[in-house]
């Protein structure tokens, strides 16, 4: 009889089992889409311009706007921005408030002279000017990027602080108001050991990070005995304007590659390149001949010059001990999406049942979502506003 | 009784099974259909899924009317040349469905020397009789609020929707259309969908192009636009 009955438990635990996996123990009925730059590319590496599933049938959306990121200089109102080039500094570049178009995915050094009621003061902020991101995309060509440097900042600088301002566009699930628009977080204004970045990260999508402290980049004697001496290559107010040139990567850091194809390039002369990728940004293609041997050098030439080649063999042996792995033959990677994608399934079945009012002289009728309960529509089973 | 407790439990379990492949498939309850895009989805991406739907005409040209607060200029460019044609508002102008278009508004009364350039993605168009689609254009209404709020770091996003008969308010259209505020938290084509059919997503900013952006001609709608002379 026990037997029977822990026989018949089994069943019903395989049964239940089967019909809640985990995922339908507590069924809200939302779906989830995949995110929004699955949404716009098929797949990694695959940069279609349209959902793979759906045919080409209109034009591709195009930038309207190359990809930068306006930037306005609110304020102090009359302080004069300008910013690194090359080794030097185009100064005057700017009068707050302004604004000047920087180019996404970089970080800029800033020169800030003339701030009105701090005579003498000049800063070296940075500007780091993140990729736009699907979720900003719509803000970024439609809108310019406020940053204020506030009384409050200064007093801060002044005082021996480092200032962190981030400006993010704030999720919009989390916004009642009904027009998009962007925040800015400060650091002086959070609890110590709150990160800025990490604070404006978890709370929407950043744009652009602002970091200023008082340290002097052109105080002269700065190397030792030599006096170097400042090189300007541009002063607005002789009429003279430069782009800035960026300094540095930006938003990499956060794990979100500045383009949809991971792409290799050259660093500096002499240096490694950055994500190598063959044939690719300066990296040798395989096969060519200066990358002859096993070991990177360059094999020997044909001697004599000029002559035919009599080299039959060349022997390099190289006993260093190698431990390096087996190479691997089969890659499995396992990807969860949390919470899972789940679409409406296709339409099976539709019943359709089309209802007309019917109204007598003088009657008014106001559709539900406009007047609440009481107003005839939406049909049921559709939300009742 | 062996046999009737186990045709019990049984039954127990395929009741536990079926209501839970029901739940996977959630009916219409409380809840508006599904809609993947919304007002944050990258513009030009809604345009190109109404066209990959079938939703795009490449010879229709939905004719567009845009209203700016107390007058005020419209601009838009030829798409290959990029020559300028300014009109005064209202100004009406047909579209493709599917591309995104940009434009430009200026000399607003009530904002003098501000230029703006808002978009515009016609994700449906109109069917009206044959003959009459210059008379009944998709009406985009640009307040002075929008303005004021573009000028003001925010971004506005519109939809305009043309209203289900049986859900429109009885209500006799007055000189500005009907606008509703909805929250970010919302999705905004839900909303109008809700409503009636959406058709165009109108966005507005304050970003003000540079002057090698625009000596580049880089606001050149990607698509040919219909102007009446």
């Amino acid at each position: 009889m026990k037997y029977y009955f822990l026989a018949l438990g089994t069943l019903v635990v395989v049964c239940v089992g089967c019909a809640v996996d985990g995922q339908q123990v507590i069924d809200k009925g939302e779906y989830h889409a995949p995110p929004a730059a699955m949404m716009q590319r098929p797949g990694p590496m695959v940069g279609l311009p349209y959902p793979a599933i759906m045919p080409p049938m209109a034009p591709a959306p195009v930038p309207v706007i190359p990809r930068t990121s306006q930037i306005r200089f609110v304020g102090p109102e009359g302080m004069m921005v300008g910013w690194q080039v090359g080794q030097g500094f185009a100064e005057n570049q700017k009068m707050a408030p302004g604004r000047h178009n920087f180019l996404q995915g970089a970080t800029y050094r800033l020169k800030a002279t003339s701030i009105p009621g701090r005579e003498g003061l000049v800063l070296y902020p940075t500007l780091q000017v993140y990729p736009a991101h699907p979720t900003t995309d719509a803000y970024l060509t439609h809108n310019s990027v406020p940053l204020q440097i506030t009384d409050e900042d200064l007093d801060q600088i002044e005082t021996n602080n480092f200032v962190t301002k981030v400006i993010y566009l704030p999720e919009p699930k989390f916004q009642e108001l009904a027009i998009a628009g962007v925040e800015t977080l400060v650091s002086t204004r959070l609890n110590p050991g709150v990160d800025p970045v990490s604070e404006a990260d978890r709370r929407g999508t950043i744009m652009a990070v602002l970091r200023i402290g008082n340290m002097d980049l052109e105080m002269p004697g700065r190397n030792g005995n030599i006096n170097t001496v400042s090189y300007i290559q541009a002063d607005g107010a002789l009429g003279q304007y430069v782009e800035p040139m960026p300094i540095g990567l930006a938003g990499t850091s956060s794990g979100v590659p500045a383009s949809s194809m991971v792409m290799g390039g050259p660093s500096y002369p002499g240096g490694a390149p950055y994500n190598p990728v063959s044939g690719v940004g300066g990296v040798p293609a395989w096969g060519m001949p200066q990358t002859a041997t096993p070991i990177g050098l360059v094999g020997p030439p044909h001697l004599p010059y000029g002559g035919p080649a009599g080299l039959k063999r060349h022997i390099i042996r190289n006993n260093t001990r190698v431990d390096m792995g087996r190479p691997v033959d089969q890659f499995t990677a396992v990807v969860r999406h949390e919470p899972g994608i789940r679409m409406p399934h296709p339409v099976r079945h539709m019943e359709y049942t089309e209802k007309h009012p019917v109204y007598g002289p003088n009657d008014l009728s106001e559709p539900a979502w406009n007047v609440g309960p009481g107003g005839y529509g939406p049909p049921p089973g559709m939300p009742q506003r | 009784m062996k046999t009737t407790i186990l045709l019990v439990l049984l039954g127990a379990c395929y009741i536990l099974t079926s209501a839970s492949l029901v739940e996977a498939q959630p009916q219409f309850s409380g809840q508006p259909p599904y809609q993947p895009l919304n007002q944050a989805t990258p513009p030009g991406v809604a345009g190109q899924w109404a066209g990959a739907l079938g939703r795009a005409d490449m010879i229709y040209y939905q004719p567009v009317l845009i209203k700016l607060p107390g007058g005020g200029k419209v601009t838009v460019t030829h798409h290959l040349t990029g020559q300028k044609h300014e009109m005064k508002a209202p100004a009406q102008a047909g579209f493709l469905v599917g591309p995104l278009y940009r434009f430009r508004i200026s000399n607003i009364p009530e904002f003098p020397g501000v230029e703006l350039y808002p978009s515009i993605e016609l994700i449906d168009r109109l069917h009206p009789p044959a003959g009459l689609k210059q008379k009944y254009p998709v009406p985009i209404e640009i307040t002075e609020a929008d303005i004021a709020a573009a000028m003001n770091d925010l971004l506005v996003t519109k939809v305009i929707y043309l209203e289900q008969p049986d859900l429109a308010i009885p209500r006799a259209q007055q000189a500005s259309i009907h606008e509703e505020r909805i929250p970010q938290s919302k999705n905004l084509i839900t909303e109008a969908d809700l409503r009636g059919r959406p058709v165009v997503i109108l966005r507005l900013g304050g970003r003000i192009p540079s002057p090698v952006e625009l000596l580049g001609n880089p606001l050149n709608p990607p698509a040919p636009i219909e102007i009446n002379r």
